[in-house]
């Protein structure tokens, strides 16, 4: 089964564009609405490192909300709103944010 | 088939921004243009090394690929490369898969993507020395076991960086009789299998990366935190677009306080050149070409090359330190209202260098409707060629006033200029997203990378380059315009007992009286119009234009490179207001229409690009001309 | 210097002007059909530059056209 196609959303899982500045978090599932361009999505996403069980983190949002930068791995991507909510997540309560 | 084909082909592929090109000048020698953003190449280039032992290699840089399957037209360009779809072009021996050894995690998916197609594989680990400036040790051999693949060390920025590299392909590929005839068959097949990879390849891709980075001990992922404090100042929603604004109006108020003392010793210079020939030649047809042709025309382009430069040294300092996407994460929301987006900024800022690198660089974005439309409006972005223009009119007509602070008011309306073509391109935008209608969700996905503190050897490269591309089209093909020029506006020689000047009784001086008609409305006299004509070949040339007709069509013994206070003596103020409004819309540049026609596949947004230009340009100088008139008037 | 060799140097300059003028400018088509039609009547290394890049300095020659084998 391909994750991304898991639409099972596990429970306290929140969408990557809610989560707090700064707040460690894991992916869950990746879960993009369906839609024509749904499964190119989740998969490019894929690509660029938003794999279940990574790490991520939200570093800025600009003026109005977005796009986001966000930090997954040692990389930092600029993201909608609507790309981010395709990444669902929960948040790592306890663990410091601050890169070591 | 020829010794060319025989030549073993080597292709260098990686995600974006791990230093491909950089490698790849290193291996060929060539100059191609490096920075630190997501998308610099967007072409394939071709380079060829020489080993110590004296082999011959052909090398080809390829855009970044996050994978291989193609998104955009570069990363297409790439994925046909590697899988040997392209119908010109053989598949290469042996691939270079070139890892940022800073970001294993997310490089190393690629090179078991690659590994998959049964291509012969070498590992670049490239960028070793900041990997280890930041406390991450990449053991090669271990790698190279685990991958079962061979791994060299290279560091793209330093000279002899590569030596890891060369070594290794002048070993493998010492030339053989022949390439083994059933490779290529076997590998096609592979091929096709392994590029029907889906998600969960991905996933398993990301397993055995992390199997790998725990053998190296390298699970823990380490980031930057110099670049993420920078980025918590750079990206903040008030501070980061005010840092940009402040940013970007310093430029211009250097391009014109640093820039005087050297354009001050050209232009004296270049006079004094003009009274050398003047003393040592007779009055005739070759003292008139050199002095009013070649110094007057080409001369007083040749100018601006102090100008030039200094804007280009900021723009080369910004790429490659970094910072440019994260303009373009600043900007995103602004151009999201008219239907561009954030991916749309690195093209349309490549283009205040030249509309054409600006064009190709649309590639990058991967809707088609948006690589289009950023195409229509790239050359509404003041290019390079633009500023003599402006600078020669802000010089003759706005006085170098210092407002308060230090501000230069000349830097100001500079600033100006630059806003305006950014507003009318917005503009255009939107309309077109209100003629084809909004599209749905556009993807961002825009690499933000680590900073970089700006290589002074890059920069000279990149200042070099510069100067050899304008010396070069000033001793070209604005020399050769400024010569055509000069004989069309020379012949035929008045009638004799004529009053009037020369250049009023020659083809050219017809050519602009007749052309004055249809600008005079506009506030455009004879003269400018003419010069207009030459100027769609190239925009600067429009300076020499005019220096050249002033030149013949002065009586009296005004020395070449002086064109600035002979127009402030001839035109209005409006009349100079509405050619400045002219030349931040109007189609003048050839190049770039065909580059259009190219990256459009025919002649339809070419058209569309001519037409609006010109429309645009036409009303906003007229108006500027008539509203300063009625001011001056008023006043 | 004397009147007719002032006159020669300023022919030569206006027609070396006219050629750089037509080879950075005009339609690469053109540029090719006119270097191929010379073939055999005027130097190779000459209609190769007459053909030579397009306009773009971004390009780097790459429309470079084979000719030296029509």
């Amino acid at each position: 089964m391909s994750p991304g196609t898991d639409t099972a959303r596990p429970p306290n899982s929140l969408g990557l564009e809610e989560l707090p500045l700064d707040i460690e978090a894991q992916i869950v599932a990746l879960d993009a609405p369906p839609g024509r361009e749904a499964g190119d999505l989740t998969e490019r996403l894929a690509e660029m490192g938003f794999l279940p069980g990574e790490r991520v983190r939200l570093l800025a949002r600009a003026l109005f909300g977005e796009p986001l930068a966000v930090r997954v791995g040692s990389d930092t991507f600029a993201l909608r709103r609507a790309e981010a909510a395709c990444i669902r997540v929960v948040a790592l309560a306890g663990v410091p944010a601050a890169a070591p | 088939m020829n010794a060319l084909a025989r030549e073993p082909l080597v292709a260098l592929v990686g995600n974006p921004n791990c230093g491909k090109t950089a490698l790849f000048n290193l291996l060929t020698g060539s100059r191609q243009k490096i920075a630190n953003y997501a998308g610099v190449t967007v072409e394939r280039k071709e380079g060829r090394l020489r080993t110590a032992s004296g082999h011959r290699v052909r090398v080809l840089d390829l855009p970044g690929a996050y994978s291989l399957r193609p998104r955009t037209p570069d990363e297409q360009i790439t994925c046909d490369f590697v899988l040997g779809r392209l119908p010109d072009e053989r598949r290469p021996d042996e691939v270079v898969a070139v890892v940022d050894a800073t970001n294993l995690r997310r490089h190393l998916r690629l090179v078991l993507a690659l590994r998959r197609l049964g291509q012969r594989i070498v590992v670049a680990l490239n960028m070793v020395d900041l990997a280890e400036r930041r406390g991450i040790r990449v053991d090669a051999a271990a790698l190279s076991r685990e991958l079962g693949l061979p791994v060299v060390e290279t560091v793209g920025v330093r000279a002899g960086g590569a030596a890891a590299l060369i070594a290794h392909l002048d070993a493998t590929h010492a030339p053989s009789p022949a390439p083994a005839p059933a490779d290529a068959s076997t590998a096609a097949a592979g091929a096709s299998a392994s590029v029907a990879a889906d998600l969960a390849t991905v996933a398993g891709d990301q397993h055995e990366v992390e199997r790998i980075l725990t053998r190296l001990g390298l699970e823990r992922v380490r980031s930057d935190t110099l670049s993420d404090r920078i980025d918590r100042v750079v990206l903040h929603p008030i501070a980061g677009p005010l840092i940009l604004a402040v940013t970007l109006f310093l430029i211009f108020q250097a391009v014109f306080v640093w820039a005087k003392p050297f354009m001050d010793a050209i232009t004296a210079l270049i006079a004094a050149l003009a009274g050398g020939v003047a003393r040592v030649l007779p009055a005739g047809p070759l003292e008139s070409l050199l002095v009013d042709g070649v110094l007057a025309g080409a001369g007083s382009v040749l100018v601006f090359l102090p100008q030039i430069l200094i804007l280009f040294a900021f723009i080369l300092l910004l790429e490659d330190s970094g910072y440019l996407p994260r303009a373009a994460f600043l900007l995103d929301r602004l151009m999201g209202s008219v239907g561009l987006s954030g991916r749309s900024f690195i093209p349309l800022l490549s283009s205040f260098a030249c509309a054409v690198p600006g064009i190709l660089a649309a590639r990058t974005i991967p809707n088609e409707r948006d690589r289009r439309v950023t195409i229509l409006v790239a050359p509404l972005m003041t290019c390079s060629a633009r500023l003599p223009v402006y600078t020669l009119l802000i010089g003759a007509f706005v006085p170098a006033r210092t407002l308060a602070l230090g501000i230069g008011l000349q830097g100001v309306v500079l600033f100006v200029l630059y806003f305006a073509g950014v507003t009318g391109a917005f503009l255009v935008a939107w309309v077109m997203k209100r003629l084809h209608g909004s599209a749905a969700l556009h993807p961002l996905q825009m690499e933000l990378p680590t900073y970089h503190v700006p290589s002074l050897r890059n920069l000279g490269i990149g200042l070099l380059q510069r100067v050899e591309v304008f010396v070069k089209r000033v001793g070209s093909i604005i020399l050769a315009l400024m010569v055509l020029l000069w004989f069309l506006s020379s012949f035929p020689a008045p009638p004799p007992g004529a009053t009037g000047p020369a250049i009023e009784y020659s083809i050219a001086g017809r050519i602009g009286a007749g052309l004055a008609v249809l600008f005079a409305p506009i506030g455009f006299n004879w003269q400018i119009s003419l010069a207009l004509v030459p100027g769609i070949a190239a925009r600067e040339v429009v300076v020499g234009a005019l220096g050249t007709v002033y030149s013949l069509a002065a009586t009296g013994s005004d020395v070449a490179g002086q064109i600035a206070p002979l127009i402030a003596r001839e035109w209005s103020f409006a009349t100079a207001a509405a050619l400045l409004a002219w030349y931040v819309f109007a189609p003048q540049c050839l190049s770039t229409l065909v580059t259009a026609r190219r990256e459009t596949n025919g002649w339809r947004y070419p058209l569309l690009m001519v037409a609006y230009q010109f429309t645009l340009a036409y009303v906003a100088a007229g108006v500027t001309y008539h509203l300063c008139r009625a001011w001056a008037g008023a006043a | 210097m004397t009147a007719w060799l002032q006159w020669l140097v300023v022919g030569a300059a206006v027609l070396a002007s006219a050629l750089v003028a037509f080879r950075t400018l005009a339609p690469f088509g053109w540029r090719v059909a006119l270097a191929r039609r010379a073939t055999g009547r005027l130097p190779d290394r000459f209609r190769i530059w007459l053909a030579g890049q397009s306009a773009c300095d971004a390009c780097g020659g790459r429309d470079l056209p084979r000719l030296r084998r029509p």
